[in-house]
């Protein structure tokens, strides 16, 4: 029962138009085309290079963080060659191999490598990664578009990210800051060593702000005025869905951390005194505009993933979503109450009123999250699971975001987050949602999509080791490091006390597994683009538009612009485009039953 | 005291809770906020327990088979979907409850605790105690010498704070307890150490710079009797705190306009108005019974005088910023604070004082006595 | 949005090529129907407002603040400014925003000439604000050593917090000051293109209609602050 008439199935001819991977003329001039490109397509490639290129900087970061926590910096006793003892520092890793000069120096280094570690993963890797690039590619297409509404717009958002990641890395050749990523004040605004350093990486933050911003502003008014006919709000994928609340929260928190930003900029050059407590400005303020924006982006951060994983799951289980309307309601209330939570970076710092009032309000948002992930669960009840790298990643996401999600209940409680905050529990706490959520959704994402996007299947068997080498990695790093928070190990540490180096070794481990994961997936990608077969159009079976193209799509997306037939996971009723009857049985035991949308 | 200082554990409490705790907390909040956090973790577990289970359960059960279609089953479930929202909504319910409860006990000290000023700067730590003596004692914790706060097993102490420069913030894990240190206000909360003989870190748990990692100190728990005695001997040269704010009030002219009598001058009088409700210009108060908002009001009328305009007195003051400095605000805040016959004036300043014998003995050691507990 | 009135320079022209530039305009192929490529950019800038709106209102939430904790600098600093330069200006803005409207209504009616008339007389306006600003305002407070921030350096000053009034009256009228130098571009490119390609007619104004938006919401701003910074008592 395929749902597109016969004339328009791209199996029957118009191979005239070719791939938009298909190069349309010498090297020079192809890579010309690519970088003035308004195709969203391309863009959304150009966005995963560069995202991916940030990934692996931020990466390295985090591996010297790991590695100098091996040991920790101490003053030692040694007997010289000629005889002397002389008292000399030991445990500096980082330290040794910038040469710096006494402890506060070779502290000073580990201060740079976590900043530059948070920075480049929270503005250039997480907060831009699932929309800018998977977003970028597929939302048009699943709406069955052309294009994003604002295609130059889209273009300009890439130059925007490309020139505030240059500014980030200009800070970093100049030695880098040692600020945090949170740019507290003021040890931001007056004692930050570095000057300049700290002036481009606070502007490289503004502009990356911007692209932000360009980037929502488009997928909004693509999602209200492009989708196809036939396809009403409660016909899109829960992807769209998930990005069209994240574009909302992007649109509405990034000006404020905008004229934060700005604010600091002026504070560091001029010396206005808006945030410093020598001159009446109150320091508190700027934590309160960081987080105003912060917070709301972190569900900018975790929105996309869920998307992705809403897909995985029902492609991967042939099973509509449980629960489908409940799910994209979730995200549009989690995208309202993300914005009156901010107060809970706070607890240590406020009055006792406002804690509770933020308190409360941080147990609201943990509702319609807990909601999303019973309705996944419950979607996998009598499916057809195909057991593959996509579906194990949507597992990961879940187990992980399991864990990140209770573990946030201990800080969201006023008296246990007095203990807790900004120790290392809270490092676990936001690693689970940020990296075992967003990361692991957006690489099972890249796998799910990746035939789509590029045209070649990737060997499963190396894909599915990667992915058991990324979730014993990643859990053997972070859920250590739980334990370090509760029994006292504050967060942002060059050292510690001797009693916690047992598990700063096991978590260093931890990070040598996530390294080999991550080094096989990229080995499975290159491998496929140069060897992999040929991708069918639709691998998995997927019933929403992108699967009705072309792998990798025509130019244009669609050979005729699609008119929607069936909802995005009408499995029970529809094969899939593409898909051999035979080899997709539909259950016929009993009569069809219009599903919850 | 230069031989390092052993942690101490404290008495085990259970499997579970010892992966996530070194031994019990060491007073009753934090033992309270334990039971919470375990609480909270097999609430969790269960939960976690059952997802988990049911989905790879599910996903074994259910794996594909060649041919075999996926089995119809309802797309959606209104009374489940109303239910798995409505019982988790409770218990989070239970958790927020729990946790404002226990952080209020943790914040609000009782009347009779002795207070520690408390000064974070990059990058140590200064315990000051109520006779205005700093413990010379320090020690060594990983690759710094840190300075040893002695407390008195058994007494409230409520610690007043804050930052000559950034934010820092002052956590003793084994109390479960923190709170940030801020450059323009004080902050405070409270613990009440059990055990004598035990010692317990302090770390500076918000960034401040190069050697935030180094920014440590030790709380070493004594005997009251002893502790009594150890800061008696320490006792600041030149007077107490008070004597030296009244050196410091007249220093700056504050009796020009500020009586101490009573009487109506210029500025409102400082007799009685320690502890007590002040009415504002605009309607608004202060409200009385609280060390840390009072402790405020007295150093933002200081350095902003028009920031709190008391009802009836309109502002004739100059600001005294980059006059006066942190300890002498301090002093004249004992100083007006010796001065109220609130419960939290004279009397108990005096008290904690008190306890710790002549509060204004010179360093002779001879002097000092311990108190009859 | 800026971009896509630009879109027919590459698309081809349907019809007589000495047409005026707004019967030629065909939508980008990816919209249904230029009907629904209007509703779209529309949508977008009003999303493009609202982040300016926020932008701002971050701004006038640190006022707020600091108005609250510091009442007395802000009046002393608010009785240094001259309230008749601030009302002069707004005058300016109200007229500027008048015109604007006037010259859209103007392109709607395909009145070209006083659709450039009234374009002129919003860009003089434009001008006029920010020469007033400059000339009468930021120079002589600046001359006086009424700065923000350290670089405040007025012997007289009355309260110890006034530096941190002039951090948020130089911060919140020099970043309105920016917006009403880029509002002021938008509307000459506005002009320059209805001059040399008759750009825009009763059929497609979209590129005028949101930059006088941002017009609208130029001076929408400057409404708020002038009270806020001109007549604190």
């Amino acid at each position: 029962m395929s749902t597109i008439p016969a004339t328009h199935d791209a199996a029957h001819g118009h191979h005239d138009e070719g791939s938009y991977l298909t190069p349309r003329g010498p090297f020079l001039s192809t890579v010309v085309a690519w970088a003035t490109t308004i195709d969203h397509k391309k863009i959304g490639v150009m966005y995963l290079v560069a995202v991916l290129t940030m990934f692996f900087l931020g990466g390295v970061a985090a591996m010297a963080v790991r590695a100098e926590l091996w040991t920790p910096n101490r003053y030692v006793e040694q007997v010289q060659p000629d005889g002397t003892t002389q008292t000399v520092l030991q445990g500096d890793l980082l330290g040794k191999l910038f040469k710096a000069d006494g402890l506060g120096a070779a502290n000073n280094i580990y201060n740079r490598v976590f900043t530059l570690h948070g920075a480049i993963m929270v503005f250039m890797v997480i907060v831009p990664g699932v929309p800018a690039s998977l977003g970028n590619f597929f939302l048009p297409i699943m709406l069955g578009a052309k294009d994003v509404a604002f295609p130059r717009l889209n273009l300009l958002s890439w130059y925007v990210y490309v020139t505030g990641s240059i500014f980030a890395v200009l800070s970093i050749i100049l030695g880098g800051v040692d600020t945090g990523w949170t740019f507290y004040t003021p040890y931001s605004s007056t004692h930050a060593a570095g000057h300049w350093n700290v002036v481009f990486m606070i502007l490289g933050a503004f502009i990356l702000g911007f692209s932000s911003i360009l980037t929502g502003l488009n997928f909004i008014v693509t999602t209200h005025k492009l989708r196809c006919p036939g396809m009403g709000w409660f016909d899109m994928p829960l992807f769209i869905w998930a990005i069209y609340s994240t574009s909302i929260i992007a649109v509405l928190a990034t000006p404020v951390i905008g004229i934060t930003l700005l604010l600091l900029i002026f504070e560091r050059l001029f010396h206005v005194g808006i945030f410093d407590p020598a001159m009446g400005g109150d320091p508190v303020l700027f934590q309160h505009f960081f987080w105003f924006y912060s917070h709301p982006v972190v569900y900018v951060m975790i929105l996309p993933g869920m998307g992705i994983v809403s897909e995985l799951i029902a492609v991967h289980c042939r099973k509509p979503i449980f629960g489908y309307r409940a799910v994209a309601f979730a995200s549009l209330g989690i995208a309202a109450v993300s914005f009156i939570v901010w107060g809970h970076h706070m607890f240590a710092s406020m009055g006792e009123l406002a804690s509770a009032v933020f308190s409360f309000l941080t147990f609201l948002v943990a509702i319609p999250t807990a909601v999303k992930v019973f309705n996944w669960i419950a979607t996998l009840y009598k499916g057809s699971i195909s057991i593959n790298t996509p579906m194990l990643y949507a597992m990961a996401f879940l187990f992980h975001f399991s864990i990140g999600g209770l573990t946030g209940l201990p800080l969201g409680a006023l008296a246990t987050d007095l203990h807790l905050h900004d120790s290392y529990f809270v490092v676990a706490h936001f690693h689970y949602v940020m990296m075992g959520g967003t990361i692991i959704a957006f690489v099972g994402g890249l796998h799910h999509w990746w035939p789509k996007m590029f045209g070649r299947m990737y060997n499963e068997k190396w894909a599915m080791l990667g992915c058991a080498l990324v979730f014993i990695g990643f859990n053997v790093t972070f859920f250590t490091q739980f334990f370090l928070g509760t029994q006292g190990m504050p967060r942002r540490y060059a050292s510690y006390v001797d009693e916690f180096q047992f598990l700063h070794q096991v978590s260093t481990v931890g990070s040598w597994f996530l390294l080999i994961g991550f080094l096989v997936h990229l080995g499975t990608f290159i491998h496929s683009l140069v060897a992999g077969p040929k991708a069918p159009p639709n691998p998995w079976g997927g019933l929403t538009l992108e699967w009705e193209t072309e792998s990798p799509p025509i130019e244009h997306n669609f050979h005729h612009e699609p008119i929607l037939k069936h909802g995005p996971y009408d499995y029970d009723t529809t094969v899939p485009p593409h898909y051999d009857p035979a080899d997709y049985p539909l259950d016929t035991s009993t009569p069809p039953h219009r599903s919850g949308h | 005291m230069t031989a390092p200082i052993l942690p101490t554990l404290a008495q085990s409490t259970g499997p579970v809770h010892d992966m996530f705790f070194r031994g019990s907390a060491a007073w009753e909040k934090g033992v309270a906020t334990d039971s919470l956090f375990m609480w909270v973790f097999w609430f969790s577990t269960f939960w976690f327990v059952l997802l988990m289970g049911l989905m790879v359960w599910w996903v074994y059960k259910y794996r594909r088979r060649p041919g075999v279609p996926a089995s119809r089953s309802a797309s959606h479930n209104a009374p489940l979907e109303v239910v798995w929202t409505v019982v988790p909504s409770l218990f989070l319910g239970y958790i927020f409850f729990r946790g404002f409860h226990t952080y209020i006990d943790k914040l609000v000290p009782p009347a009779d605790s002795i207070e520690l000023v408390v000064k974070g700067m990059k990058w140590n730590w200064t315990a000051t105690y109520p006779n205005g003596a700093i413990s010379p004692e320090t020690t060594q914790l990983g690759a710094s010498n840190v300075p040893v706060i002695v407390l008195p097993a058994g007494r409230a102490v409520r610690f007043k704070m804050y930052s000559d420069d950034v934010i820092h913030s002052f956590w003793i894990p084994d109390f479960r307890m923190k709170f940030d240190v801020m450059p323009n206000r004080y902050t405070s909360f409270w613990i009440q150490p059990m055990q004598a003989g035990e010692t317990h870190w302090v770390f500076c748990a918000e960034y401040c710079g190069d050697q935030h990692s180094e920014m440590a100190a030790v709380i070493r728990v004594v005997p009251e009797p002893e502790y009594n005695e150890l800061v008696g001997q320490w006792g600041m040269v030149g007077g107490t705190p008070q004597e030296m704010g009244e050196r410091a009030a007249r220093k700056h002219g504050c009796f020009a306009c500020h009586s101490i009598d009573g009487t109506r001058n210029v500025g409102p009088t400082w007799r009685n108005a320690y502890g007590n409700p002040v009415p504002l210009t605009d309607g608004s108060s202060i409200p009385g019974d609280d060390r840390t908002v009072w402790d405020n009001y007295i150093r933002e009328s200081i350095l902003v005088p028009g920031a709190k305009l008391h009802a009836g007195y309109p502002n004739q003051m100059n600001s005294f910023q980059g006059i006066i400095t942190e300890d002498e605000i301090l002093w004249v805040t004992a100083y007006i604070r010796s001065l109220s016959d609130h419960p939290l004036g004279a009397a108990a300043l005096e008290a904690e004082q008190a306890a710790e014998g002549e509060g204004d003995a010179p360093a002779n050691g001879e002097g000092a006595n311990g108190g009859p507990n | 949005m800026t971009s896509i009135p630009t879109h027919h320079d590459h698309q081809p022209a349907p019809g007589d090529p000495s047409a005026p530039g707004w019967k030629r305009y065909v939508a980008a192929s990816h919209f249904r129907s230029a009907a629904d490529e209007f509703d779209a950019c529309k949508l977008g800038f009003w999303l493009f407002l609202a982040t300016e709106v926020l932008l701002f209102a971050g701004l006038f939430c640190a006022y707020a603040i600091f108005r609250m904790m510091y009442p007395e600098a802000f009046a002393a600093g608010s009785h240094s400014l001259d309230v008749r330069w601030g009302g002069l200006n707004t005058v300016v803005l109200l007229i500027s925003s008048y015109t604007v409207a006037s010259s859209i209504r103007c392109a709607m009616l395909d009145k070209r000439f006083w659709l450039h008339v009234n374009l002129i007389i919003t860009l003089v306006c434009a001008a006029a604000f920010v020469f007033i600003k400059f000339t009468f305002e930021y120079g002589p407070k600046w001359a006086e050593g009424k700065r923000p921030g350290v670089l405040f350096d007025y012997p007289y000053w009355s309260h110890p917090q006034e530096p941190i009034w002039w951090s948020v009256y130089y911060c919140a009228t020099g970043i309105h000051a920016l917006h009403v130098v880029i509002g002021a571009c938008l509307l000459a490119w506005c002009l320059y293109r209805s001059v040399r390609h008759k750009a825009y007619g009763p059929t497609h104004y979209t590129m005028l209609e949101n930059s006088g938006l941002y017009w609208h919401l130029v001076d929408l701003i400057w409404i708020f602050l002038f009270p806020l910074l001109y007549l604190i008592h």
